[in-house]
């Protein structure tokens, strides 16, 4: 399973409708490198294409909170 | 990737040169057949140490390496033909075949793995290991086929990366495996067991990763956001109230959900508890049903046969207490009546006679004069000392006095007596018995015959019911005897199985209502802190810094959903086993009547337990260990064929079927060709049973190819094993 396919599998998750204010058929058109504006997807997207290794767990967590930061100030 | 050969060499029994001990595989089914101690586990190692330079040994149930085992890895023929000075190598040598979905030509590729020892000391036992140098570790080539000759490939990860190709690490356990391994390979109560199966195929690993880093920017969010709350609630008493309460909220939602957990998994354990108990429940009923049964019909035999002893003792006592003596004494009575009758009379006309003849003597003994006075007078005429008669005195002593006192004496002693006539006479006597015989007569003589006919009635009646209780104590027995060698209940065990079942049922509902009250505890908590929260947003209005509400909020939702999403790839990862799981099922029980139906893998807390369930639903309650055993071997292929890497690896199994009938033998054989592109089995199923052996040539679709291996000396007449080898043929 590649991270674009774990990436879709999020978005086919029935409970992110509720958290996102994005269309079902907007979210289907979306992959791992398609742009978004959604912070959520965003935080989605940074946590697997930073997704190496158990040792990658801190890296991760720096580079959401970098962009939480960005993006929400 | 498949194998087209294994050659052995000087290899623990399989002793000579690779030439005589060597296997060809081809696509499909390959099976090695062989009896106890013929060399199939041999085999089997001889497999896993060419690949991964390690032994098994049974007697520790590890894998040891090879410097571990030393001169043991080779055969004793070859080490006790080797002269001093000499060296002696163990050799296998695999060839295997890639097929490129882009080249109609294979890449061949050879692996061999060589351990040598040398002969340093002639000491009288050949495998004392001082007479032997060992090399420090084994020599390792991999070759790669260059049209027609195989030659070395370079790098020092070669030899390893054809043996991560032949056998991925992740997949091995599927792939290569001894039957006896099965169960503890899918071992469905272990959540780990079938979450390993599913990180092969979905990487379940990576969502857990996400969970993990979702949870800590949730928590460093949230912490940031509390921070900010406490900041602004010193500004307001409401915000400050309603700030508390959301900490009170939240400990207690943390205890529920903490709470809910415990009571979940005591739950589970009383349910698992009891279903496992249900194939046993009925069984302990019956079994506790007719232990009571058993022991009333033993008190009932025991009863009768008391009763049978009495009425069969007392049957004599009848002689005197009901006076049986006197059966058939009527006449007798007749005759003794008539007897007495006839003695009394007899009796009278003697004592009249007596007396008649008494009176005559006593007249004729007793003549005194004619005007003697009576007797009287004679005794005061002596008291007097005169006689009456004469008038006449007389002295004491005189004449006279001696003649009256004699005639006196005389006439006392004629007296008539009855005592003297009636001297030895029994007529009280016979009065007596003719009264008790008069009375016995009219009262128990005429019913001694029916008194002891009924008596004899009484005791045929009891023998009857003693005869009709043993039956029944039989009967009894009999049903269990049957239950006792059907059932996987013990007999002594029923009771507390039926204990343990009422128990665990109680405790699963009062576990239920805990749930259902811990729920609504925990649902009730969320309603209302979700209501704080909202007024303690109204309350601090724009005083709270926006930015870190909104990544609180952010991350609260990326940690909701990568679990609900891990959650959900998991799920359907099941699905995607138990469909896989279901065509390996249904296709290698095609052949077996007695139990198809189909298996759901049902979740039970963190885990997944399988059940054998008929097209309604309804479970099969007759599985049993060797249908475990096939649901785990098809769960094994439904991970291979869902992982899509059916055609790339081989399938090597030590004895997979031991367990089966020959039914599910075949039905394995049959359905392993379609997950498998190759599979080599090593087994004694088809030894013995030569009607199996001609199923397995004449039925399998695909077999490739199938030896006997035999040792040259049979285990009886082998001394030593410094002449064994092993004896390979082939089949087809």
């Amino acid at each position: 399973m590649n991270k674009n396919q774990i990436f879709k599998k999020f978005l086919q998750n029935p409970l992110i409708q509720d958290k996102i204010g994005i269309s079902k058929t907007q979210l289907e058109k979306l992959d791992l490198h398609t742009p978004c504006e959604d912070p959520l997807i965003d935080v989605i997207k940074t946590a697997i294409l930073h997704m190496k290794d158990n040792q990658s767990k801190d890296l991760v967590t720096r580079k959401i909170n970098q962009l939480l930061k960005k993006t929400t100030t | 990737m498949i194998i087209k050969s294994i050659a052995i060499e000087n290899f623990q029994c399989y002793s000579g040169p690779k030439e005589n001990n060597t296997f060809e595989f081809r696509d499909g089914l390959n099976v090695i057949i062989g009896d106890n101690g013929s060399g199939k586990s041999k085999l089997y190692d001889a497999f896993f140490w060419v690949l991964y330079d390690k032994i098994f040994n049974s007697s520790t149930r590890d894998l040891e390496p090879t410097s571990h085992v030393g001169i043991n890895l080779l055969s004793d023929s070859a080490k006790f033909n080797c002269e001093l000075n000499q060296s002696v190598t163990a050799t296998i040598q695999l060839i295997l075949e890639d097929k490129k979905s882009n080249s109609q030509y294979p890449d061949g590729y050879l692996l061999q793995r060589s351990f040598k020892i040398k002969r340093v000391k002639e000491l009288e036992d050949f495998n004392d290991p001082n007479a032997w140098e060992v090399a420090s570790k084994s020599i390792t080539t991999a070759e790669k086929k260059d049209i027609l000759n195989f030659k070395p490939l370079h790098g020092d990860d070669s030899f390893s990366k054809i043996v991560d190709k032949l056998l991925p690490t992740a997949m091995k356990p599927y792939l290569w495996f001894q039957g006896e391994q099965v169960d503890s390979l899918i071992d469905f109560k272990k959540e780990d067991s079938l979450t390993e199966a599913i990180n092969i195929l979905s990487d379940i690993s990576h969502y857990d990763f996400l969970i993990e880093v979702s949870e800590k920017v949730f928590n460093q969010a949230s912490g940031a956001y509390k921070t900010e709350l406490i900041r602004n609630s010193k500004l307001s008493k409401n915000a400050n109230d309603l700030q508390k309460r959301q900490e009170e909220l939240e400990n207690n939602i943390k205890k529920a959900e903490k709470d809910l957990e415990q009571i979940q998994e005591q739950l589970l354990y009383a349910k698992e508890n009891k279903d496992e108990l249900l194939g046993k429940i009925e069984d302990a009923k019956e079994l506790e049903k007719l232990k009571v049964e058993i022991e009333t019909s033993k008190n009932k035999v025991n009863r009768v046969k008391n009763r049978l002893e009495n009425a069969r003792k007392n049957f004599n006592s009848n002689l005197f207490s009901k006076k049986w003596l006197l059966r058939n004494a009527a006449p007798y009575l007749d005759q003794f009546e008539s007897l007495l009758k006839e003695y009394y009379e007899k009796r009278e006309n003697q004592k009249i006679d007596y007396k008649i003849e008494l009176q005559q003597e006593e007249a004729r003994k007793n003549r005194l004069p004619e005007n003697v006075p009576n007797k009287v007078y004679l005794g005061e005429m002596l008291k007097e000392k005169q006689c009456f008669l004469c008038d006449r005195s007389f002295e004491e002593g005189d004449h006279a006095h001696q003649y009256i006192t004699s005639i006196l004496e005389k006439a006392k002693s004629n007296r008539v007596r009855y005592s003297d006539f009636l001297q030895n006479d029994l007529k009280k006597n016979f009065d007596a018995l003719y009264t008790t015989a008069s009375y016995l007569r009219n009262h128990d003589i005429g019913t001694v015959d029916q008194s002891i006919q009924n008596e004899l009635e009484r005791i045929n009646e009891i023998e009857d019911q003693q005869q009709i209780a043993i039956e029944e104590y039989k009967t009894i027995q009999d049903k269990l005897n049957h239950l006792l060698a059907t059932t996987k209940v013990d007999k002594d065990e029923s009771n507390k199985i039926i204990n343990l079942f009422n128990q665990l049922d109680s405790s699963k509902d009062h576990f239920k209502e805990q749930e259902i009250h811990t729920k609504n505890r925990l649902e009730e908590n969320k309603a209302e802190l979700k209501k704080v929260l909202a007024d303690l947003k109204e309350s601090l209005g724009a005083d709270i810094n926006q930015g870190i509400a909104l990544r609180k909020e952010i991350t609260e939702a990326f940690a909701e959903l990568s679990k609900s999403t891990r959650n959900m790839v998991y799920g359907e990862q099941i699905k995607r086993i138990e469909e896989e799981a279901n065509k390996h099922f249904q296709k290698m029980t095609e052949e077996n009547s007695s139990v198809r139906g189909r298996i759901i893998l049902e979740k039970r807390g963190k885990s997944y337990m399988p059940k054998n369930v008929d097209e309604n639903g309804v479970e099969l309650t007759s599985i049993n260990d060797s249908n475990i055993i096939l649901i785990k071997l098809a769960t094994i292929m439904a991970i291979v064929s869902a992982k899509g890497v059916t055609g790339l690896h081989p399938m090597i199994s030590d004895a997979p079927t031991s367990k089966f009938s020959d039914n599910y033998t075949m039905g394995f054989c049959k359905t392993i060709n379609k997950v498998f592109k190759q599979s080599i089995i090593i087994s004694y199923d088809f030894y013995q049973n030569l009607e199996l052996r001609n199923r397995l040539l004449n039925e399998v679709n695909g077999l490739g190819s199938v030896y006997v291996i035999e040792p040259s000396t049979s285990e009886e007449s082998r001394m030593s094993r410094i002449d064994l080898s092993t004896k390979i043929t082939t089949l087809n």
